[in-house]
């Protein structure tokens, strides 16, 4: 295990620092391209049980309602 | 620009509605669109999600808005503010009215203080006021610009409405007006001081699965993309910027196409995994 | 990736599938709610506002040979009396208010329209409230209770469409002839809302 870790380190010793850094980064940034698509589909999946409990309480039909009679003063006319 | 036009003219495809100046009534006014684009407006077919969500906050019996908010976080998760970039029909008319050649500055002292006022707008505007006072849109009754140009353009093929334009409509005519004006100066003022739905998609431009991908590998610090940035941005620095209404200029103006906008970035660490699997 | 697009495609087939079925159950349960109404509005009892004076009977008691009404129309209003295209027979003008218990002006207006009621119902006026909105009747009793509402309020029906401007308040006035009268503009509707001096202006010209 240790002889591992040091053949390891000492190979890395050898890369060079340029190269370190960007593999570094990659590593980092795949972490959070993966973390961020993941957050975006666990949203997506959010909204969409919203959407469905706002359909089964009937909520579109309150969106229809106010969006076919206009209230005026709503709307900033009168 | 293309997409722009496209999504007005299928969020506003009653074009009969600018006949007979009826508003249309049909069903797909159950589903709101993910931009600014007001059901007052006689081509309109859908409904507009800070109105909507106003009026379930306002109402006389609170009732949480699952339905509206579900919608926006949908779009919000998917898109973040491209919606603002590509789907949004005020957006464009901004984009438009910047195309008239006039003097202009992007970047002046106030810029940057003036951009916190959109969240004070989603705040009081959208939120705490209608929740307090009932039966009161704010947003939509004191500011909404599209609103006010939905009401011109009904006044203009039916004449019931026009006496009941009294000093409420003045002031959002005033209003549009300074809008429309300083857009002559300032790319998108509307969209960069005073939006609510910008404001709340704004924090999703970090996670929308459409977003903006910087490639570092084959990025070379040129800062082109912070110049051609209309809302001074610097994409090489902050490619999912809470401002950035994703308008593509920086892409185009990248000379290595470091900078990539979609679902999928082409940047190395995609490659990279791509290899491995 | 791949199971990322898939995971993507199903949430969004999942979306369109339950919104595309849920509206059209929705749509169903409409029209069963609208007859349950209907036919609740006439055995409820427990109505705290009283009862108006003005009951409506089915056959106009005046037949002259002018009524020849635009609308004809049989809807229930919350006390339970039947009303049809005979009120307009029997006063000298009727007038129909079309709110919604969601719009701030037709609230704010009706305590005036309310007034104006009391002061007129014994010289031939009338007035018939008409909300479309289901799904808020507390909404509705609040705002009639607040408001102190005595004039009959009754469910929309589409008898009323050819007058329907998709804005509210919207407004007409018929005559004992049950012909909408035509405002100095020209229209037949008065679209906004009034205070009780701006209707009183209207109203006079009839009374």
């Amino acid at each position: 295990m240790q002889l591992s870790i040091w053949c390891c380190s000492s190979m890395y010793k050898l890369y060079p620092r340029a190269v370190q850094a960007k593999t570094r980064e990659l590593s980092m940034k795949r972490l959070t391209e993966k973390k961020k698509n993941i957050v975006a589909v666990v949203l997506i999946l959010a909204a969409a049980a919203l959407i469905v409990t706002g359909v089964v309480l009937g909520q579109e039909r309150s969106v229809l309602t106010k969006a076919i009679r206009i209230c005026m003063e709503c709307v900033g006319i009168g | 620009m293309g997409i722009q036009a496209v999504a007005v003219l299928i969020q506003n495809a009653n074009f009969k509605g600018f006949f007979t100046g009826k508003i249309y009534t049909g069903a797909t006014k159950k589903v709101c669109v993910p931009g600014l684009n007001c059901y007052s407006c006689p081509g309109a077919v859908s409904a507009c999600p800070v109105g909507s969500l106003q009026s379930f906050l306002s109402a006389r019996t609170f009732r949480f808005p699952y339905y509206v908010l579900g919608i926006l976080l949908f779009a919000g998760a998917l898109l973040g503010r491209a919606v603002c970039g590509l789907l949004c029909p005020f957006g464009f008319l901004q984009d438009l009215i910047y195309l008239i050649p006039f003097f202009k500055k992007n970047k002046f002292f106030l810029d940057k203080y003036l951009r916190y006022l959109k969240y004070a707008v989603l705040l009081v505007l959208v939120i705490i006021l209608p929740l307090c006072i009932p039966l009161t849109p704010t947003f939509c009754k004191y500011v909404c610009p599209s609103g006010t140009i939905s009401g011109i353009l009904m006044a203009i093929v039916n004449k019931s409405i026009r006496p009941q334009m009294a000093a409420l409509f003045h002031w959002k005519l005033i209003v549009l007006l300074i809008i429309l004006v300083s857009g002559l100066i300032v790319w998108r003022p509307f969209c960069r001081y005073l939006c609510p739905l910008g404001a709340f998609y704004g924090f999703f431009n970090r996670f929308a699965l459409y977003r903006m991908h910087l490639d570092t590998g084959k990025c070379v610090d040129c800062h082109a993309c912070a110049k051609a940035c209309k809302m001074n941005i610097d994409p090489s620095k902050i490619p999912n910027s809470m401002e950035c209404v994703r308008c593509g200029d920086c892409l185009r103006s990248c000379p290595t196409g470091a900078l990539v906008m979609g679902i999928r970035g082409n940047t190395a660490a995609v490659s990279a995994e791509r290899k491995e699997s | 990736m791949k199971k990322r697009m898939a995971l993507l495609m199903a949430a969004m087939m999942l979306v369109v599938s339950v919104g595309a079925g849920c509206s059209k159950k929705e749509e169903t349960k409409k029209k069963k709610k609208v007859t349950k109404k209907t036919t609740e509005e006439v055995e409820d009892t427990s109505d705290e506002e009283t009862d108006t004076t003005k009951e409506t009977t089915e056959a106009p008691q005046t037949v002259n040979g002018d009524f020849q009404p635009e609308i004809t129309f049989s809807i229930t209003d919350r006390d339970g009396n039947q009303i049809s295209e005979s009120v307009f027979a029997e006063n000298k003008l009727t007038m129909i208010n079309f709110w919604e218990p969601w719009c701030g002006p037709c609230v704010e207006e009706m305590p005036e329209l309310e007034k104006i009621y009391e002061e007129y119902k014994d010289q031939g006026f009338a007035i018939i409230g008409v909300y479309s909105t289901e799904g808020m009747e507390e909404d509705v009793e609040s705002v009639l209770a607040d408001a102190g509402i005595t004039y009959p309020i009754c469910f929309y029906t589409s008898a009323f469409d050819p007058f329907q401007t998709g804005y509210v308040p919207t407004t007409i006035f018929v005559d004992q002839n049950g012909h909408v009268i035509d405002m100095s503009d020209g229209e037949k509707t008065v679209v906004g809302s009034k205070d009780y001096n701006g209707w009183m202006q209207i109203i006079k010209q009839y009374i």
